[in-house]
């Protein structure tokens, strides 16, 4: 490359700063509101306003004045971490990069709309939709009891706090429930569950980790927590699975399950099943089913033109997951862009190189990970992402060196989300 | 506003990135682009990487095409990126490559001297010292437990078959 032309490339962000600043963007008319600020809202607003050089105007609404990212926030459980390592405002999106920030509830979506709970109308050109998931309600379950710790925040902090206060120095019993799939993070409870055992086994003698799975076998890295489960940690976890919670009495800390069995836990964790939140389901955005239908060139509703939902409440088939809701908000950004500019998200070219890829970590130990990726990739016949077999893989081991990986990426994927 | 002003407004959007303006290329750079931000999660925007994840912005086109060749070539997939490679056509590591070959090899942000807003780096001291104190509660523990194994026999072995 000439010097010449690094030297261009170099000023180009300068003169994008000052194209916002100066308020004088080429194309301001086009407007687009982000709900939810998480992996998949965050990287979208970023990335519209750094790929059109500021020349969309972007609004992120968000109920909270920072997202508390789950990713990592297993940590938070042992001790390792304190949710403000985890815990990320908008200040960038906002100083950096020009993206308007509200703090606000949102009451209803529409096409070219965003109504708040304040009553403030937002119009705009595109809404985009990002707002995680919700929980499915479980007779006799307060969550302010038993915490499911699958949104991050003080759920967080409740869990680890009954798990340092209430279970025993020895022979404690702390009992989990996975949801059916899909949920959030497949590897996720599995990573739990072994965490846990690793807790408890340096707390004392004879603790349990009882895992009550709904789903009838181990969702991701199989190999791996297969070995951790029935060796590692084969004195302590005693993983079930298809078993499905009824009901739960959530002062005495007991789970029934749909079998009729009791479970009691010193500690219990109940992760709910999960679904798109319920202003996609009012806005009409899921059509009756649990989660929204969009095409995946572009995010768009398959139901509401101009409405777009990214992350974990849209219904292709990818695993859910932060580094896969950044991943696919790139996709969701770029179709935008074109739409605004009049052009095609549909030609060949593009279509033909659409992919979103997953890659997580796991802690196994306090001290060692293991990992596991994907690759997705547009199948331009069905107009479906569908997984690259062979890019599918998880780690042959878990050591410390995947456990030091383990912090790059993640500091690598917040920056890419929220820096 | 008219559709024809819309338009032609928007195609200025598409015109100030960087590389479409570009006479030279017959291929569309927004789709490089698209394509090459999918390896941003773990090799930071643009290819400027945090911690010791690689920096991939301003390498060599040739050296980024063969390496990820290489490693999609591998008799048995072994790391993560191994893996990804894999997931990959010929034709799209050449667009990614040539994309992060179009960049500078240094953060211009990092190059003007601006300090990096809001560092997201964890503690990784506090990790360490962590680490130390575990290693030295595994050495306790691994002791405990041979003496343990010395004692027991395999009678807690747990039964597969109870679920």
């Amino acid at each position: 490359m000439s010097l010449k032309r690094r030297t261009i490339l170099q000023m180009i962000p300068a003169t994008a700063a000052l194209s916002v600043v100066s308020g004088q963007s080429m194309a301001a008319s086009h407007h687009v509101v982000v709900v939810g600020g998480g992996f998949a809202g965050a990287t979208v607003a970023k990335y519209l306003r750094m790929w059109s050089n500021g020349g969309i105007d972007v609004t992120l609404v968000d109920k909270n004045s920072r997202h508390v990212s789950c990713i990592m926030s297993n940590l938070v459980l042992n001790g390792q971490l304190q949710l403000g390592d985890l815990s990320f405002d908008y200040s960038t999106l906002q100083d950096k990069y020009g993206v308007r920030i509200v703090q606000g509830g949102v009451r209803r979506i529409a096409a070219g709309m965003v109504e708040l709970e304040s009553g403030d109308l937002h119009e705009c050109d595109y809404v985009v939709v990002a707002t995680g998931i919700s929980f499915d309600d479980i007779p006799g379950l307060d969550s302010r009891k038993i915490p499911h710790a699958w949104i991050a925040g003080e759920q967080t902090n409740l869990l680890r706090d009954q798990i340092r206060e209430d279970m025993p120095r020895d022979n404690g019993t702390f009992v989990m429930t996975i949801p059916r799939a899909p949920y959030r993070c497949p590897p996720g409870p599995y990573e739990r569950a072994c965490l846990l055992a690793d807790i408890l086994r340096r707390r004392g003698d004879g603790h349990r980790v009882v895992v009550l799975d709904a789903n009838d076998r181990i969702q991701a890295e199989r190999t791996t927590f297969e070995r951790a489960f029935y060796g590692l940690y084969r004195d302590i976890i005693d993983y079930r699975a298809s078993v499905s919670v009824a009901s739960v009495n959530s002062d005495e800390r007991i789970v029934t399950t749909v079998a009729g069995e009791n479970v009691h836990g010193d500690v219990v964790n109940v992760i709910p099943r999960h679904g798109a939140p319920g202003l996609l389901v009012e806005s009409g955005l899921t059509g009756g089913g649990r989660w929204a239908p969009v095409n995946p060139t572009t995010y768009e509703s398959s139901l509401i033109p101009g409405v777009y939902v990214v992350g974990d409440s849209q219904a292709t088939a990818q695993p859910k997951s932060g580094h896969m809701a950044n991943s696919q908000a790139k996709v969701c950004a770029d179709a935008i862009i074109r739409a605004a500019a009049g052009l095609s998200t549909q030609n060949r070219e593009r279509l033909a190189n659409i992919t979103t890829n997953s890659a997580c970590f796991s802690p196994i130990t306090a001290t060692e990970a293991s990992w596991l990726t994907a690759v997705f990739r547009l199948n331009t016949e069905t107009r479906a992402m569908e997984l690259v077999p062979e890019s599918l893989g998880e780690a042959h081991d878990w050591n410390s060196e995947n456990y030091s990986a383990m912090f790059d990426w993640s500091e690598n994927l917040f920056a890419d989300t929220f820096r | 506003m008219t559709q024809s002003k819309r338009r032609l407004s928007g195609i200025a959007i598409l015109l100030s990135l960087p590389f479409a303006a570009s006479p030279a290329l017959a291929e569309d750079e927004t789709v490089n682009r698209l394509l090459a931000s999918q390896c941003a999660q773990c090799h930071g925007t643009n290819g400027y990487a945090r911690g010791d994840f690689e920096d991939i912005a301003g390498e060599e086109a040739g050296d980024l095409f063969e390496d990820l060749s290489d490693m999609k070539g591998e008799d048995r997939p072994e790391n993560i990126m191994d893996h990804q490679a894999l997931g990959y056509s010929d034709e799209q590591i050449r667009r990614i490559a040539r994309y992060y070959a179009s960049l500078p090899e240094d953060d211009p942000e990092r190059q003007a001297g601006s300090e990096r807003e809001g560092e997201v780096e964890i503690e990784r001291a506090g990790e360490h010292e962590y680490e130390r104190e575990y290693e030295r509660e595994y050495e306790r523990e691994d002791e405990h437990e041979d003496e343990r194994e010395r004692e027991e026999h395999d009678d807690d072995e747990r039964d597969e078959d109870d679920d």
